[in-house]
């Protein structure tokens, strides 16, 4: 087995009660590296595109990747993966924290969970000890309380866990880990709710093999200057992601009212500098991370009470701008409630500006007065939500069903890519972060592309990204774009955070020293390619859907009156969508062609 | 990078040495201090020695409150700044003082660092100045500590500079480029002209630093 990795999986049968070691083969580990990329193979083999993703039939695959846990800067995330509820298509989420690192020190490199339990249960995994447990008496926690009752149980024990939305198949669940890191995206809560699998508590302690230890830490400190010279890094460290939203504002990206708005005065009061001046306790830094983006917060009064992980920029711009609240103490504490219920604070907040919309323009009716800018009312609809009741109930399953049960006018009004609700970068203030959404396997991602930066002026040389690209074009941006799709899916396979910004050749020399494995740069991207084109052939042959190209109609035919991006619409979108599948061998409808599946390996 | 107790302080002794070959400082003049990642203790210079020839057995282990944990001699005067930095940034494990002499000079004449160079834009942005407070006080500390967030610089008015980073040799490499792009200014200001990089080169820098 290559250094680097444990080089097995527990493979759990929650069914049957059955706890077996699963090996890999090298050569499976050369091509899909680790991580999301690893558990998409998995996922296409063992999971029929028919399976209904709330059957025991879909897998819940846990991954870490060969750099998890290292010195690595950046390495201290995992990947959580299966057939998604909310979209019917591939779904993954990417969490950091201690939990990934932790169970490659009790020694495998992830836990995929397959069949469900009739009585709630937890999975125990105390280095090579593993167990299912009865988990009756924390069954109806929230996830936060779940991690602390485990650890009181069990002593310094690392939690992945769900809230009382995940018991409940809430589409838009997610699974929290170390106290309230997300792996947020795509509903992969549920999935674990449906197999009654509350947490999984692992504490390990032995060390991960590196092929050249001295080698790769010489070599670490040697680059972490150059690393650490993104701007982005300061800006994280000093305030947080969220403190790229007044920067980012200025482009109009921050949306507004649900992406009706282009200016408005509140963003000043919950941007990452007001957070350090009211309610920042510390910074939080996940395993190996010289930035510590994350933020430990704290309100005293009620009704705002918390204490505890703090909003970043996507949860502060979702239940912040987009519902026009401009308190931040509030937000904190939205936020924290959706970590306690276990939901996605993305997805929270766009349900919750899209009933506003429709219930304002007469197309949802309802007992409760729905407004803009009334955090209590958030309050009580993030409530509804994770216990699915009332009004609750429609907004727990994402905008596209809400819009499909609402009908006619309000459809349209849904903002989604494949079910997924869209992040909080505007596609009309950068015309790549369009097509960006449009083709991404998971529906739309903020986190695959990042084109926002790239049209900001970032060149990545290692990428083949030299030229300065500007935000208003589209047809330029094909090829950077699948060069970065590529490249950020080899970090969820590696698995490595996106924020730190190691350059590519530096990544695969980093790769080399802890794995021991030859494969250069050209090769590890190649391995990006076929993870990309595996998981969109995944979600294609799931549904029609996984090859819905296309953007809500608000940012095709709806520009801003003002703001940064007043007027700005990207209308080339299904020209540059022609390109973009010709770059990437796809055939005219974006179905991979044959002889690319051929090419890299996936038939 | 140092991973190990006595690797950070090790990084310590170079820094000083490293300053000082570099004309940063005079023998008596700068300081420094390291810790090794979410450490609550720091690795810092005596106070009133000569810093070139400081071994590892001169430092002072003292806790974020300035209470000696290890070690003899006394602490830096300077300890207050240092642990108000630690204290405020937990990305920052490294934090240097020296005194360049054109980067201290261009503040004292009130010249401002622009973005000249790439390097300068990225590891420079803007660099805030800190009004004079008397060396080794608590005021100083507190002034420091309010304008350290999004900076890897600080310029004492009067004084002289401050740099940190999450390893030494960021915190020491943003102190030679402070005064590498200091010297570049002063050359071109006495020439008549300073021409900065065209804004759309380094939009996504200047946004993020708003400079």
């Amino acid at each position: 087995m290559p250094y680097g990795y444990v080089g097995k999986v527990l493979w759990i049968n929650l069914t049957d009660k059955e706890i077996k070691e699963h090996p890999f083969d090298n050569e499976v580990l050369r091509n899909y590296i680790g991580g999301s990329g690893l558990a998409a193979k998995i996922i296409y083999e063992n999971v029929p595109p028919e399976t209904d993703p709330l059957s025991p039939e879909n897998l819940l695959v846990f991954m870490t990747g060969p750099l998890t846990g290292t010195i690595i800067p950046g390495s201290g995330r995992h990947t959580v993966s299966a057939k998604s509820p909310l979209t019917g298509i591939w779904g993954e989420a990417n969490v950091g924290g201690y939990w990934g690192t932790e169970i490659k020190k009790a020694g495998y490199d992830g836990v995929i969970f397959e069949g469900a339990s009739e009585k709630p249960v937890y999975l125990l995994i105390e280095n090579s000890n593993v167990q299912i447990m009865d988990a009756g008496d924390i069954w109806g926690l929230d996830a936060l309380e779940t991690g602390e009752k485990l650890q009181e149980k069990h002593g310094k024990v690392r939690v992945s866990a769900i809230g009382r939305a995940g018991e409940k198949q809430v589409k838009i669940a997610n699974i929290i880990s170390d106290d309230g890191r997300a792996a947020g995206r795509t509903g992969l809560g549920a999935v674990m709710g449906s197999k009654k699998l509350k947490a999984v508590a692992v504490k390990g302690t032995g060390t991960i093999q590196i092929a050249e230890p001295q080698k790769l830490r010489r070599l670490i400190s040697r680059v972490l200057v150059t690393i650490r010279a993104d701007p982005h890094v300061q800006i994280l460290a000093s305030y947080g992601t969220d403190g790229i939203m007044l920067p980012m504002h200025t482009y109009g990206d921050v949306p507004i009212k649900y992406f009706t708005m282009g200016e408005w005065e509140g963003l000043e009061k919950i941007c990452g500098e007001a957070m350090v001046q009211t309610i920042l306790v510390r910074q939080y830094a996940c395993h190996a991370c010289p930035i510590g983006c994350g933020r430990i917060v704290k309100v005293d009064e009620e009704p705002y009470k918390m204490e505890g992980h703090g909003p970043e920029y996507e949860t502060a711009a979702s239940l912040g701008s987009l519902l026009l609240i401009d308190n931040l103490k509030a937000i904190a504490k939205m936020n924290d409630l959706c970590n306690r219920y276990g939901i996605d604070t993305i997805s929270t907040g766009s349900v919750i500006a899209y009933a506003i919309e429709c219930y304002e323009k007469g197309l949802l009716k309802t007992d409760v007065k729905l407004e803009w800018g009334n955090p209590d009312l958030a309050i009580k609809l993030i409530k509804m939500i994770g216990e699915k009741q009332d009004l609750g109930e429609l907004l727990s399953q994402g905008v596209k069903k809400m819009g499909e049960e609402l009908g006619g006018e309000a459809e349209k009004l849904a903002l989604h890519v494949k079910g997924l609700e869209i992040p909080m970068h505007d596609p009309r203030a950068f015309y790549g972060m369009a097509l960006q959404y449009a083709t991404s396997h998971r529906g739309a991602c903020h986190l695959r592309g990042l084109m926002y930066q790239i049209e900001q002026g970032v060149r990545i040389p290692d990428l083949g990204i030299h030229k300065r690209y500007h935000r208003d074009t589209l047809m330029d941006k094909p090829e950077p774009l699948i060069a970065m799709q590529n490249w950020h899916d080899l970090l969820d396979s590696l698995v490595l955070c996106k924020f730190v910004a190691i350059p590519p050749a530096t990544v695969a020399a980093m790769y080399q020293l802890a794995t021991g494995i030859d494969l250069k740069l050209k090769d590890l991207l190649k391995a990006g390619e076929r993870t990309y084109n595996l998981k969109r052939l995944y979600s294609i042959k799931c549904s029609p859907t996984g090859r819905e190209d296309k953007l809500p109609h608000r940012f095709m035919e709806e520009p801003l009156a003002e703001g940064g991006a007043k007027g700005m619409i990207p209308r080339e979108l299904r020209e540059a969508l022609k390109k973009y599948y010709e770059l990437r061998g796809w055939d005219e409808k974006g179905i991979p062609t044959e002889e690319k599946l051929k090419e890299l390996g996936i038939i | 990078m140092a991973f190990t107790e006595e690797e950070v302080k090790s990084e310590v002794i170079w820094a000083m040495k490293a300053l000082y070959n570099k004309g940063l400082m005079t023998g008596v003049g700068g300081n420094a201090s390291a810790r090794l990642p979410n450490s609550e203790e720091i690795w810092i210079t005596p106070s009133g020695l000569y810093k070139p020839r400081l071994t590892e057995e001169d430092l002072v282990k003292i806790d974020l409150e300035g209470n000696v944990i290890e070690g003899v001699l006394k602490p830096s005067m300077e300890w207050h700044f240092h642990t108000e930095i630690y204290k405020r940034r937990s990305d920052v494990n490294a934090v240097v003082h020296a005194h360049s002499p054109y980067s201290t000079g261009l503040a004292i004449a009130g010249v401002e660092i622009r973005p000249i160079t790439l390097e300068a834009a990225l590891m420079l942005a803007k660099v805030p100045v800190v009004p004079f407070k008397y060396p080794g006080t608590k005021e100083l500390a507190e002034e420091v500590g309010k304008r350290i967030m999004g900076t890897r610089l600080l310029i004492l008015q009067n004084h002289g500079v401050i740099g940190v980073g999450y390893e030494m040799i960021e915190a020491v490499t943003a102190v030679e480029i402070l005064e590498e792009v200091s010297m570049m200014t002063f050359i071109a200001k006495l020439m008549g002209r300073l021409i900065e990089i065209p804004p759309e080169e380094i939009e996504v820098i200047k946004k993020l630093y708003r400079i």
